[in-house]
């Protein structure tokens, strides 16, 4: 495929889903960023103003020591002491020796949070995207003017499954590091301004796998795009061929069917095995996400992501999606209703 | 070979419908064709064929190419505009440059740019903040600065002000049309063609039912106007359809020589309308 047609194709998926592809996401990541930074504000305020009290009893207080040195505890409302106190120093020290390390935990858990939010929203776009992908043209007679330009339907529906295979996890990607640079900074100064020397957090940040957060992530979430294959691939399919409604055609077939399974079972004894294999299906996406777990580390043991169960669960993801799609492609080819 | 669209008993139907039937055409390159039928005659399953939008029985060729297999490569070298309004209404005029620009190679940008100039269009625009007389010259500024060789219209001024239907076709005989391109119209509007057309095709229930120049009409088809007195002799003639007029009757003839009709009253050239017809309604005994 010619490079200048296939970056033309990217660009007007963009064009068409500005608000979906890129406004969304990047308000998500403005408000979360905001909000991160109104929260580090509102505990420094609160460091600076010495003990701070829970309104309840037994809920986490913070305070400040006499060295410059901030501590962490949990405490009484009343202020008259302050249990299991971790000087911030101490605990940068420890994890270092533990082979664990502190900006792991900042930049990790800010990542992962800006990661759920932005899943949840992609979520919705993918979802909204995948139905109406190879719909809303034909729908809008859009597509009578598409398919006046030299453009083939393979080339169409590949680069619209890319955006749904790799456009979530890139953009992911992207605002993670964004986010976790931020989160980098600020964790740095709130440290540095509380008595922990610059060259250890950066000796600390070069131990750790601090940098590594984001790519891991984009890595797990491109390998769970290619597991979801045959579902995108479905609702790809779902989206070319439904007349009046992607999103009922692809719900009604799959319930129609699990229906008529159990029906099935129930009266005639007779098993169709479209549980079994939805079961099977389950169970593999969720043995592979283990397989590839953030804890188990992408880049720290290949062998244990790609296993033969893993490879397997890959293969078989990709000849079921793979069928959808060249269904899908063919319908948006030899389907006479334009 | 020269011919542009070379068809041979092509085919298609749906169920029991069937909308071509046995169709035979041969055009060739430099002309502008006017493929007239009624609602349902097959005139736009004829143009999807002609583009690879629907695949037909029998053998369609054009400019060498299989349509429907070899629909890509062939766009390259043939434009369309459907309908009017089948722009997409969330693009920018300038991303919609962009799109064709980076699709297709034969498309300029100066040119489009060129005719959006002589309009109220800009770049910054959305097709659905346009009017549809707008959205219809930018179609017209997209597809006249793609060089192809073949320009397929079906209903182009659909839906349009008299004012528009006369700057579109004006902009493409001045604008676009050279001997080297071939346009096919397809068109209710008969009457706004007919000065521009240089062939024409009858079309009805899927068959071809007139296939002729224009050059050739005066010489095919007389309209004679006669008074009731001289419609039995007239009718000895055969017309091939006869209505009543203010006064008396016209009746349109074929294959008939005008110099035995000028006897019997005034012998013109029927207007294409009325030609169509003529063509269309079976010949009445009044």
């Amino acid at each position: 495929m010619n490079t200048k047609k296939l970056l033309t194709q990217v660009k007007r998926e963009l064009w068409e889903n500005k608000i979906r592809f890129v406004y969304a996401p990047a308000i998500v990541t403005a408000i979360y960023l905001a909000l991160m930074c109104f929260a580090v504000v509102k505990f420094s305020l609160s460091l600076g103003s010495g003990l701070m009290e829970a309104n309840s009893s037994n809920t986490i207080s913070i305070g400040s020591s006499s060295e410059g040195k901030v501590k962490f505890g949990t405490g009484w409302h009343d202020g008259t002491s302050v249990e299991n106190r971790i000087d911030a120093k101490a605990m940068i020290d420890k994890m270092q020796t533990d082979g664990s390390n502190l900006y792991d935990m900042v930049v990790s858990g800010v990542t992962f949070a800006n990661t759920s939010f932005l899943a949840i929203l992609f979520l919705f776009v993918w979802l909204a995207y995948a139905h109406g992908c190879l719909f809303d043209d034909r729908k809008n007679k859009d597509i009578l003017f598409w398919r006046s330009l030299p453009v083939s339907e393979t080339s169409n529906v590949l680069v619209k499954l890319g955006f749904l295979l790799f456009y979530a996890p890139f953009v992911v990607f992207l605002l993670n590091i964004v986010v976790g640079f931020f989160a980098l900074l600020g964790a740095s100064i709130f440290f540095s301004y509380h008595g922990v020397a610059l060259s250890q957090l950066l000796g600390s940040i070069a131990d750790s796998s601090t940098l590594l957060i984001a790519p891991k992530i984009f890595f797990g979430s491109i390998l769970s795009s290619i597991l979801l294959l045959p579902i995108i691939g479905f609702i790809l399919l779902s989206s070319a061929w439904a007349k009046k409604s992607p999103f009922l055609f692809s719900s009604v077939l799959p319930v129609g069917l699990i229906i008529l399974d159990k029906i099935s079972q129930k009266w005639f004894g007779f098993n169709l095995h479209v549980l079994d294999l939805l079961n099977a299906y389950w169970v593999m996406l969720v043995k592979s996400a283990q397989s590839f777990a953030l804890e188990r580390a992408p880049f720290g043991n290949l062998s244990m992501v790609f296993d033969v169960y893993f490879m397997s669960a890959m293969l078989i993801s990709i000849a079921i999606g793979a069928a959808f799609i060249l269904g899908a492609i063919w319908l948006r080819n030899n389907r006479y209703e334009i | 070979m020269d011919a542009v669209i070379h068809a041979q008993g092509i085919r298609k139907s749906y169920g029991k419908k069937i909308a071509l039937d046995n169709v035979d055409l041969t055009i060739p390159a430099g002309r502008i064709i006017g493929l007239i039928g009624p609602n349902g005659a097959g005139k736009t399953t004829l143009l999807k064929g002609i583009l690879g939008l629907a695949q037909v029985e029998g053998s369609l060729q054009v400019l060498g190419l299989n349509p429907f297999t070899d629909r890509v490569k062939l766009l390259e070298d043939v434009s369309f505009i459907a309908d009017t309004a089948i722009l997409p209404s969330w693009i920018k005029v300038s991303e919609a440059l962009d799109y064709i620009e980076g699709v297709h190679p034969k498309f300029s940008r100066e040119k489009a740019m060129a005719f959006l100039a002589k309009t109220k269009i800009t770049p910054d625009n959305k097709v659905k903040s346009l009017s549809k007389g707008m959205v219809t010259q930018l179609h017209l500024a997209l597809i006249m600065a793609i060089d192809s060789k073949l320009l397929v219209l079906d209903e182009p001024t659909l839906g349009l002000d008299i004012i528009y239907r006369k700057q579109f076709y004006e902009s493409l005989l001045n604008d676009y049309y050279d001997a080297q391109k071939t346009i096919v119209i397809t068109t209710h509007q008969v009457e706004e063609i007919e000065g521009i057309l240089t062939d024409l095709i009858f079309i009805n229930d899927g068959k071809i039912l007139l296939e002729t120049t224009m050059d050739e009409l005066p010489n095919r088809f007389v309209e004679l106007q006669v008074d009731a007195g001289a419609k039995q002799a007239a009718l000895a003639h055969n017309p091939i359809h006869v209505r009543t007029i203010l006064g008396g009757f016209s009746m349109v003839f074929e294959n008939t020589d005008a110099n035995q009709l000028q006897a019997l009253g005034k012998v013109t050239t029927p207007s294409v309308a009325d030609l169509f017809v003529a063509k269309m309604q079976p010949t009445k005994n009044i």
